[in-house]
């Protein structure tokens, strides 16, 4: 199910901890990156690999928004609502950036290009209001930086 | 307060003063005279009782009525609540499950016992739901000695045509309507 | 060792005593959710703060050890304690649904009495039922337990049993906060063997046992102390039951034998009572008849087939009947068959006695004691098969077999034609059982005994642990228990007014067998244990509320 550089990944961590459960956060995050999502059929991939229950999988998957159990798109915008970015805004940005993007129901636009989600702070608050689209940051999301995502 | 002296009496010279003779018969007369006066007075306090019947209370305790929502089904989810109060013991219920899981139970039996039922209407103050009323019907006179003939079911409890005749009695809500149909195929008497 | 003080009350406690164990074992009350004396404290619950003199802020009871010289109150005694924990209870009781009516917890459910207490609960309550979170009810978690996800308090003991006591880990928390939700992996149904102890740890409405679902009221259950007789282990239990039927079983928390857990098996165990039809009245030759003639006829024909013929009587005992049984059993044989082969051995069940089935509690001996009829005095000899071979050389003058038909699982086909061998090849038979079985059939005399349930006598399990059983519902019909049923033969065969009552019997036992020397029949071990939790009230039906 995984790239060989995403196993190696996990591996990697496995043995450094000498302990499957200590992987599991690195499987996550890997198989969130390569299938875009954790279902239950990647629940049921990494328990296998890790030697761990499926529940026990779940469990710590679901305790993250970041770890999802619908697909994202190819890109994921995050948009902050913590408190300064708010008060500039960030929330109606969000919904015109999901209108900006094709994005009519869901977080997701049909072609699967972006995912559009409200985050918690993301700690950039001099350029709020602040967002990120996969790992760089984008803010402040003025109507330049709408465009910019948008050809991304 | 004066009291009046006591003295001794000798019954019979008493009783041979006030009582012979024609003097004797003063009591008889007297109240042969209320009953004659009553016997032509126009007076009809007897109830032709079963052509004429007397109105009970909106809060008459009666036979008891298991209520139903709007779809038919009983209201009664089977929490035991009025057999547990219930201070006859007359109650019995057995529990089974319901499709929609936002009810889950309801009775597969629900028996009153009412020759032993003391019409209290604990269990209707217990129900949680308003499942459970008491109808204004009291005929409940049978012919077998046995407690089955006077053990009534959810059958009896709603299928009843004596139940929409009588109307609805004691229940929690008064200002609350019961469902229409709270009799299935009945129109009601008056709730 | 440690003093500690709570609620003005000292005790002495063993270092690294817990404050809520130490409360217990004082009998001073303090409410709890996640903690389980068999379980790994957690502290994650929260119900069990108390206020500990010196302390800045309440703390956890299950996670604080006792040190010496602290002064603890709990919500009894200290309001501060008391508001703190009201506060607990509110938030638990903020998004759990209104289910009591058609909640089987009901009677027995942690939320419900900690919410009536004045000291923990009764605030009054500020959430609109509208607006509650919701989450998955009735969902089907295999054969033993139904979950209802809105019901649960979080306290994790279920994830915790599932991880740690059987490692199947097949439940688990998801989400965060309010919407924290009790999920199995995509609503798989539970493979645990021991899945139903997780409906007695819960302490509320949300695992519930499927096989008692809607069955009974628990306030309406008449509770009776008893042992487990699937097995040799001897998991301590109670019947619950009512109007003679056996509703449930549930474990007693014993220490040294199950702690707090019942296999499935064994919790079902009551249900193979049902099986087969009970013998109701004694039957001689097919015919039904009353005791008194046929204990006579019985005891006469045992005798005359034998002695009358100088062969020996070959009597097979049970593993399964009670010490009390089985020592009239051996007195009754000894006494009125000079020429005798004792046994009780049907198959591997003195090999197997300690033999583990699985890392619990199950063992592969499937009979409650083996290890009684061996310190009694039966040894492995040479079992049913010898019996048979005996028979088939003509040298068994008759048969007298004590017999019940296992609770869990059955016996080998191969059990079973040995005994119908048995049975057509000796002139006589005298059959003490509960149930009409096909491989019965051919007794000559048929005595109904009580079965498991509808005796009282005690077990040894595998450990040499003398545990009592107490009868909970009454025999079928004539059915009595084969202790009484013994003690007629015995008057017949000459013998005086032998002593049946179990608790005399008992006595003469521990007077004369060295295994049993010093133990008392109100003292054995196995009665101090109780379901957990211990402060689980007396169901209201008990309390003189209903009457009853």
């Amino acid at each position: 199910m995984l790239t060989g550089e995403g196993l190696r990944e996990i591996e990697t961590t496995r043995a450094q901890e000498d302990s499957s459960r200590h992987a599991l956060l690195t499987a996550l995050r890997v198989v969130q990156r390569e299938r875009r999502k954790v279902g239950p059929e990647e629940i049921v991939y990494i328990a296998g690999l890790l030697g761990l229950s499926p529940a026990i999988v779940e469990g710590v998957a679901r305790f993250y928004d970041q770890i999802t159990d619908t697909p994202t798109g190819l890109h994921v915008v995050r948009v902050c609502r913590g408190i300064t970015c708010y008060l500039r805004q960030s929330e109606r940005i969000a919904d015109d950036l999901k209108g900006f993007l094709g994005i009519k129901d869901g977080d997701t636009s049909p072609d699967g290009k972006f995912s559009v989600r409200l985050v918690e702070c993301i700690g950039d608050c001099d350029h709020a209001p602040a967002g990120m689209v996969d790992d760089r940051f984008v803010g402040p999301l003025d109507e330049q930086a709408l465009h910019t995502i948008r050809e991304i | 307060m004066a009291k009046t002296a006591s003295r001794v009496v000798d019954v019979r010279a008493e009783a041979e003063k006030h009582a012979t003779g024609l003097r004797g018969t003063t009591g008889t007369l007297a109240g042969l005279g209320v009953t004659l006066r009553n016997m032509v007075r126009p007076q009809h306090v007897t109830i032709q009782y079963p052509e004429q019947r007397k109105p009970y209370s909106r809060r008459f305790r009666g036979v008891h009525v298991l209520t139903l929502r709007e779809d038919g089904s009983l209201k009664c989810t089977a929490c035991y609540l009025c057999e547990t109060v219930c201070p006859a013991q007359c109650i019995s219920i057995d529990a089974k499950e319901v499709e929609d899981p936002r009810i889950e139970k309801a009775p597969s039996r629900y028996e009153i016992d009412l020759s032993r039922c003391i019409f209290c209407g604990f269990c209707v103050e217990a129900c949680p739901e308003e499942a459970l009323i008491m109808s204004r019907e009291y005929d409940l006179a049978v012919t077998a000695r046995e407690p089955e003939s006077l053990t009534y079911g959810i059958e009896d409890f709603t299928g009843r045509s004596e139940i929409a005749a009588y109307g609805a009695g004691f229940r929690p809500h008064p200002e609350y309507p019961l469902v229409e149909s709270y009799v299935p195929g009945e129109r009601k008497g008056e709730i | 060792m440690p003093i500690v003080t709570i609620d003005g009350r000292q005790i002495e406690v063993e270092p690294g005593t817990s404050v809520i164990q130490a409360a217990d074992l004082l009998g001073v009350e303090i409410p709890r959710f996640c903690y389980h004396p068999d379980l790994e404290p957690e502290g994650n619950c929260r119900m069990c703060l108390v206020d500990v003199e010196g302390f800045p802020k309440p703390v956890v009871a299950c996670a604080t050890p006792v040190v010496d010289g602290m002064v603890v109150k709990t919500p009894h005694a200290s309001p501060l304690a008391s508001r703190a924990v009201k506060g607990v209870l509110e938030f638990l009781l903020v998004n759990h649904p209104i289910d009591c009516p058609i909640c089987d917890k009901a009677g027995e459910c942690s939320l419900q009495d900690f919410y009536m207490h004045p000291d923990y609960g009764q605030h009054p309550s500020q959430v609109n039922p509208g607006e509650k979170v919701h989450k998955r009810k009735r969902v089907d978690l295999g054969p033993r337990i139904v979950l209802d996800a809105e019901r649960c308090v979080m306290c994790s003991r279920c994830v915790r049993f599932s991880e740690n006591v059987t490692g199947y880990k097949e439940l688990q928390f998801i989400r965060r906060g309010n919407h924290v939700e009790l999920v199995s992996f995509q609503e798989r149904a539970l493979q645990d063997p021991y899945a139903g102890n997780f409906a007695d740890i819960c302490p509320v409405g949300a695992l519930l046992s499927r096989d008692f679902r809607f069955k009974r009221r628990v306030w309406k259950l008449d509770y009776t102390d008893s042992i487990c007789a699937g097995c040799s282990t001897g998991c301590n239990l109670r019947i619950d039951h009512f109007d003679g039927r056996i509703e449930r079983l549930i474990p007693r928390r014993n220490p040294d034998v199950n702690r707090s857990w019942l296999c499935d098996e064994g919790r079902l165990s009551y249900k193979t009572l049902d099986v087969a039809p009970r013998v109701k009245h004694p039957q001689q030759d097919g015919e039904e008849a009353d005791w008194v003639e046929v204990a006579a006829a019985a005891d006469s024909r045992l005798r005359s087939a034998t002695l009358g013929r100088e062969l020996p009587l070959g009597a097979l005992a049970s593993a399964s009947g009670t010490n009390e049984t089985l020592w009239l059993f051996r007195r009754y044989v000894e006494a009125a068959f000079p020429q005798h082969l004792l046994e009780f051995r049907l198959a591997r069940e003195t090999e197997a006695v300690r033999e583990r089935q699985d890392k619990l509690l199950r063992r592969v001996d499937k009979h409650p004691n083996t290890m009684g009829a061996l310190h009694l005095g039966f040894t492995a000899g040479m079992g049913l098969e010898g019996l048979v071979d005996e028979a088939e050389a003509g040298r068994l003058g008759a048969l007298l077999l004590l017999y019940y038909p296992p609770l869990v699982g059955e016996d080998s086909e191969e059990t079973k034609e040995r005994i119908v061998r048995l049975l057509q090849l000796v002139p006589e038979s005298v059959v003490l059982t509960t149930h009409h079985l096909p491989y019965l059939a051919a007794a000559k005399i048929l005595l109904p005994v009580a079965a498991w349930s509808e005796e009282e006598g005690t077990y040894t399990n595998y450990q040499g642990t003398v545990q009592h059983a107490s009868r909970a519902v009454a025999s079928p019909s004539a059915a009595r228990p084969a202790a009484e049923v013994i003690g007629d033969l015995m008057r017949h065969a000459t013998y005086g007014r032998p002593e049946t009552e179990p608790g005399r019997v008992f006595a003469e036992i521990a007077d004369r067998v060295p295994a049993f020397r010093g133990l008392r029949y109100n003292e054995l071990a196995s009665r101090l244990a109780t379901a957990y939790p211990p402060e689980g009230r007396m169901p209201y039906g008990q309390d003189g509320f209903t009457g009853r």
